[in-house]
Formats: structure tokens, sequence, C-alpha cells
């Protein structure tokens, strides 16, 4: 509610995602000039940031009295998910962060999403009910993913969107079924063919999508072949979006795009206005394939792997529900490739470590002929689960690596 | 600085616009509230007037709590 209240009266909105550690708190609030915080945190209202007006929104619904204020453009600062240090800021105006959402005023739309609101993927949503129509069902932080599923459905969600990571527990959970959305979208992170198939086996009636949006690029594109990548004809100018590939990495420049980073004096934008997404591609047999994050490739003896690249492949195996792939440190090659899957349930009476050890072998086999050698995970383990961030993307970062179990 | 004419209205705007909100809702894990009921409403508690012009950071745990006073 405090967001619809603020927008057009507040100069500039900053949104503090759930996850924001209080160390950089203050960081945040130097860069956005913060002076005034609407929290119902008592940590944040009893004084942890110095800042003129604290308004604690718990206070109910009331009539509004009087007019209000003169509208402004109010700048939207969204945070990124930050999985490493400080999270990155990015300024947005309504109208960019809108620019994708038609005005079709589909009142019987029910929107979810996995995604938390406070970030850009779960606004959009928030944005896409109130501009667009509809109504919202909003997961919660610490929400069960089948608890959610169980709302969406009893509410009867039609448009459900997360990354395929979120996607991927979602099928794990009994509740799954409880879901017959008519529009299922991904974004966030690569959807392979696997998730994409998996999806349509469980909604059939569905039009399974994915689309490329991020904090700072905003919405670009959306695929609606079932495919995994792009056709080609997705680069180019398309009404207010233009995209390019420059060096294999997707660039885009748009008006949806974030206008600028807050605090960092980096440039968001090329000279040209593209933003570099960072996200590296690949055209094979007249189709674009996302290959991984430029910022995550792993240096095996001198050739690069991406993880996602090699665990696309490793989704492909029926009993796989998830996996992801990190480096370890090797004094040969300076880097070896491990994988962790998730597999999904044993039929009964099935012997645990035997279907494991099948699994594993037959996972390696699908690596090793879909794969060049230095993309082979040198370790496979079978583990319960994997942890996905609070953005909703595989946690990548291994916190029991520790020094030590690297040597 | 005045809204542009031609750009998105403010969501404020949006909602009062809105052609059909009795049969929309949000819906939380914990609560419900038609659209109808925020039109009009406020969960500043009157204290809008002085966030205007302001930088706000929100750094809420509940989206909204649906009780009128």
């Amino acid at each position: 509610m405090a967001l619809i209240e603020l927008d057009g009266v507040a100069r500039r909105v900053t949104l503090c995602p759930p996850d924001l550690a209080l160390s950089h708190l203050p960081a945040v609030a130097a860069d956005a000039g913060i002076d005034a915080i609407v929290s119902d945190r008592p940590d944040l209202l009893n004084g942890a940031l110095d800042v003129a007006l604290r308004v604690s929104p718990d206070c109910g619904l009331s009539a509004t009295r009087g007019d209000r204020p003169e509208q402004l453009l109010t700048q939207w600062v969204l945070l990124t998910s930050g999985t490493t240090g400080a999270p990155k800021m990015l300024q947005h105006t309504l109208a960019g962060l809108a620019g994708a959402i038609a005005t079709t005023n589909n009142v019987g739309t029910v929107w979810g999403t996995f995604y938390d609101m406070r970030r850009y993927g779960g606004l959009q949503i928030f944005f896409r009910s109130m501009l667009g129509g509809g109504s919202f069902v909003l997961s919660s932080v610490d929400e069960p993913i089948g608890d959610y599923l169980l709302r969406l459905g009893r509410h009867g969600a039609t448009h459900v969107l997360g990354t395929p990571s979120h996607w991927r527990r979602a099928l794990m959970s009994p509740s799954a079924r409880a879901i017959a959305p008519h529009y299922v979208r991904l974004s966030g992170e690569i959807a392979d063919q696997a998730i994409l198939d998996s999806l349509r086996t469980f909604y059939p009636d569905a039009r399974i999508t994915h689309a490329f949006a991020s904090t700072e690029s905003g919405v670009g594109f959306e695929v609606t072949d079932g495919l995994e990548g792009f056709p080609p004809s997705v680069l180019g100018r398309h009404g207010e979006v233009e995209i390019k590939v420059v060096d294999g990495s997707l660039r885009f420049r748009s008006a949806r795009t974030a206008s600028r980073y807050l605090g960092d004096a980096r440039a968001l934008m090329d000279a040209d206005g593209f933003v570099d997404t960072g996200d590296m591609v690949e055209l094979r047999a007249g189709r674009y394939y996302f290959l991984g994050r430029k910022s995550g490739v792993v240096n095996v003896g001198g050739l690069k792997v991406h993880p996602e690249e090699v665990e696309a492949v490793i989704n492909r195996h029926p009993a796989v529900r998830m996996s992801v792939v990190r480096s370890r440190r090797s004094p040969i090659t300076g880097a070896i490739v491990v994988a962790e899957v998730v597999l999904t349930p044993a039929d009964a009476g099935d012997d645990a470590d035997v279907r494991n050890a099948r699994c594993r072998a037959e996972i390696l086999r699908l690596c090793s002929e879909g794969l060049p050698p230095h993309k082979v995970p040198a370790l496979i383990r079978v583990v319960p689960g994997l942890g996905v961030a609070p953005a909703g993307k595989i946690a990548r970062h291994d916190p029991l690596q520790s020094p030590d179990e690297c040597k | 600085m005045k809204m542009p004419q031609g750009h998105p209205t403010s969501l404020w705007e949006s909602l009062e616009q809105t052609a059909n909100p009795a049969n929309r809702f949000l819906l939380g894990a914990e609560a419900r509230i038609d659209l109808e009921a925020l039109r009009g409403a406020t969960s500043l508690g009157g204290r809008l007037p002085e966030l205007a012009g302001r930088s706000v950071l929100i750094a809420t745990t509940i989206s909204w709590r649906p009780r009128w006073r």
C-alpha cells in the first residue's frame, strides 16, 4: 500500500529487500540520499539509521484526509541480489518499469510469482496486476513453496512466474498440481529445455514461455515457442527495445533499462546507450543459446567452462530435478568442474545407494557424450536439496567450500 | 518536476481510474484486500504530506495490514 501512496509523491523510493544485511543499510541510505523511512521493523524505527523522518505503516487502513501532495516523477531504486558483497542500486522510472506492461484490463487474470515483491521480478508482477488489470497473490518470504502453491491454487492463479530454480523447486513439491495456470513464465536464469519440457508435462494447458529481464536492462524479450534459447529474429529493434550481440554478450538499448547506478561510478551503458547484460550467448544451427554469465566462467586448464551449459546437459537426465556446477581448485588444471544434483524421489523398494550410483554413471555418460572433456564433471554428488538465493537464482557460492577443502 | 503528458500515470492515479476494482484483490499469506478498499485509503496514517518530496526507504516486513480504524 505504501508503494501506491508514495509513487508520485516521494522524490525517490528505495525498496529494501528482506534479506539485505543491516551492515549494508548505511551505504544504501547514503547513496540514495535517504531522509525518511517507512518501515515496520523495530530496529529501523528505533534509530538504526540516522534519518529525519520515520513512519510506521503498521496502523491499518484509514480514510485519506485532504488532497494528495503535488505530483512528482518518483525515482524508483531497486537493489540487485548482491550475492557477493554490497548490492548494486539501480534507478528506474515508473514509465521504464511499466514499459512492457499492456494495459488490457484483464480483470480475471490472477497473477502469482515466487519473486519477492521488493525485487525487480516481483515488482514487475505487482505493476502488471495494478496497471494491466487483474489481481495478485503475493508470496511471503518465509512461506514454504508448497503452501504458496496451495494458495495460488485456491485463488485461481492464472499467470504464474518465477525463475527456473523457483519452478524446479515448485515441481518437486507435492502441491505442484494444486495450480492450473494458463500462463507460465520463467526469467532471471537460463531456461533450459529440461525445465521447459517438465513444465509442459505438468501444465499441458498452459502457455510456457521464458523471458529475458534484469534489474539493469529491464524486460527485454519473451520466447514463446517452447524451446530453449531464442531465434535470431529477436535481435534488432522491436518497438522501444533494441538488442544486439557483441563479443558473445547480449546487449540492450531500451527505455525500460535503468537510468543509472546509484553510489557506483561505473557507467551502466556504453556511449551508444547499450547495457551489456553480461549474459553470454552462442549461435548454433540457426538459434541462439545462452551459455552463462560472463563473470561465472571457470577456467579449466586454460579452457573456458560456463557452469550453466554443463547444468543444462545434466538436467536432461530424467531423474534430475535440479543441479549446480561449481569449480574446485586443482593443482594440475587450475580448476576442475564438480556437480551436485537433486534427484526425483526414488520408487518404493529402490535401494537409494544403488540408484544414486546408477544415476551418477548415467549423468556422467550424458556429459561425456554432450560436452568436450574439460567440461565433464570430475565429481558428481547426489544431494537432498540445493540452495536458492533470495532473488530466486541457484546459490552458486558454496558456503561449505573452505580453503582447506580446496586443497 | 511535473508528470509530463503521455507518461503512465502514478500507481495511485491508476488505482483511482481503474474500471473494475470490485473484482480485484491483493492477497498475502495472512490477509486479503480488495482494490476497491484501497481507493481513498491510506496505510500511512495521514503522514503522506510529510513524505512528499523526500527520498524514502521502504523496508517493510509485511506488505499491508488490512484492518480499518
